[in-house]
């Protein structure tokens, strides 16, 4: 390659970004098609692409947490702006009384203390909101919680969940937190935890920031701890434990799959999650391998290419499932 | 993990510190990672990217994001390493691996492994001039998209794509000999 083909670097590394066009995916594949060594020259940039995405070096979160926790709590207290307001709200909330009183009372012997089912729904924007129990939830617009109705009283406080939310659960070990969503994952909050929990129609995922949750779905359950996360995707009916997960959770949405150092074993669960496909391994020694890459709209067939030529193995086709093999020169 | 960052900043806003907590255990090590790399000065990062979040906080409630919270965090984390290398020390540190060249080692053919060319790559970012070496970082180490990169940086995403192209071409340049010794053995490795 010389100077004047500047052009094809800032290209090629589009293509190895995953930031190309379709247009320019094809005037890369062109580009390169014509002569043997632009192959070469392009093979020599993978290596260069590949060994240069190394994962930061190790740092100590925890601690590191600490010392801004420590910083951050030892400020001190500004009144939130919300509770300045707190008058307005309360003559508003006399006013709204008032009004409503007529209406209310002929419902009010019928009403059963305690028993009552509360909604919280976030509209158009995000809500913050506090259950019976003292547990704080914060709903992603669209959102919408539903409180069981025995949760004040029952054996346990179970809600019904249609969206986004956090959960920060008030402890009660007496009295297990259970959150239900519409693909009827249940997750059972084990000690006081905060949870983020995202759900709609084909996946409910769970990540834990503190605490411990069990994620049942059937007869399959997950423990998750800290730092992990877990999903339920009702296309391929699997609940997964996974860290590399959550980087490509939203995959299904983006159309874009992203692997950090990530062994091929995991890359191909995802892949088999994903394309719903069946990818085998034939050489368990290649399960290890590490694989880093970021693919964009790329139909499973460039995927699978690329892993083949990082890696020098094949990936064979039989009638229903892809095998991967080494690469016998 | 989500769609809707509005929701994370929003309730950080709301004096949520669960929800402030979870932002910093997803962005803490890949901030350290950058600004470190800035710095060359690992704890040098960690103390710029502890002071941002401990920042971040006290701003929590004024905080307006136009892009993602992840470019945010990224261009906080640049100016603030960068307003740190202004600082004398630190800038000397920084000016000695600028002028420092890293010595080549010969190695016979069947030691040549992986690490050491990932080694060489790293030797090579170093010497890629300043604004190449932080689109590069920010890609490849990071995995930001252009878009972010143009964000943190404050430039242009034609520019990214120029200089990301001018970061391979001289790293292709400076690993020649490398690459193709290495390619060479990578056929008898598996």
């Amino acid at each position: 390659m010389n100077e004047a083909n500047e052009h094809y670097y800032d290209l090629l590394a589009k293509l190895l970004n995953g930031e190309a066009t379709a247009e320019e995916k094809e005037e890369a594949a062109t580009w390169l098609a014509a002569d043997p060594a632009r192959q070469d020259e392009y093979e020599a940039l993978k290596k260069i692409w590949q060994f240069s995405g190394t994962p930061s070096p190790e740092f100590d979160t925890d601690k590191a947490w600490e010392n801004v926790r420590a910083k951050i709590s030892s400020q001190p207290k500004v009144i939130p702006i919300y509770r300045r307001k707190a008058f307005v709200y309360a003559a508003a909330a006399a006013l709204a009384i008032l009004i409503a009183v007529p209406f209310i009372l002929p419902y009010l012997g019928n009403s059963n203390a305690g028993n009552e089912v509360i909604t919280f729904a976030a509209t158009t924007t995000t809500e913050q909101d506090t259950l019976p129990d003292g547990s704080a939830i914060t709903l992603n617009n669209g959102t919408v919680l539903t409180t069981a109705g025995d949760f004040i009283n029952g054996k346990t406080r179970r809600v019904k969940l249609k969206g986004e939310a956090f959960f920060n659960v008030a402890h009660n070990a007496e009295r297990p937190f259970i959150i239900e969503t519409t693909n009827e994952v249940s997750i059972r909050v084990l000690g006081t935890s905060f949870n983020v929990l995202a759900d709609n129609d084909t996946l409910t995922e769970i990540t834990v920031v503190t605490g411990r949750v069990r994620v049942t779905r059937g007869s399959d359950s997950i423990i998750l701890v800290p730092g992990e996360s877990g999903s339920y995707n009702r296309r391929t009916g699997l609940l997964l434990k996974n860290e590399n997960i959550s980087l490509n959770a939203d995959a299904w949405k983006t159309n874009r799959l992203v692997f950090k150092d990530t062994e091929l074993e995991k890359v191909v669960e995802i892949l088999n999650r994903f394309y719903r496909t069946n990818i085998r391994f034939d050489n368990e020694a290649i399960r290890q391998l590490r694989f880093t890459g970021t693919f964009e709209n790329e139909p499973l067939d460039n995927v699978l290419e690329v892993i083949e030529a990082t890696f020098r193995i094949r990936a064979v086709r039989s009638s229903s499932q892809i095998h991967l093999k080494t690469d016998t020169l | 993990m989500f769609s809707n960052e509005a929701l994370l900043v929003s309730a950080i806003g709301q004096d949520n510190t669960a929800a402030f907590e979870y932002v910093f255990r997803l962005y803490y090590k890949p901030l350290c990672g950058y600004a470190s790399g800035l710095l060359n000065d690992r704890d040098a990062g960690e103390e710029v990217v502890q002071q941002l979040f401990v920042r971040f906080w006290e701003k929590r409630r004024e905080l307006q994001l136009t892009g993602s919270l992840r470019a945010y965090l990224f261009r906080a984390a640049h100016n603030a390493a960068m307003n740190a290398i202004k600082h004398e020390k630190v800038k000397q540190a920084y000016m000695q691996h600028q002028v420092h060249e890293t010595p080549v080692q010969e190695q016979p053919l069947h030691t040549l492994r992986a690490k050491e060319l990932e080694r060489e790559i790293q030797a090579a970012v170093m010497k890629l001039p300043e604004q190449c070496r932080m689109v590069f970082r920010l890609s490849r180490m990071e995995e930001l998209s252009y878009r972010e990169i143009a964000e943190v940086l404050g430039i242009s995403i034609k520019t990214v794509e120029n200089q990301m192209g001018k970061a391979l071409k001289m790293m292709r340049a400076n690993l020649a000999g490398y690459l193709n010794i290495f390619l060479f053995c990578f056929l008898f490795l598996n």
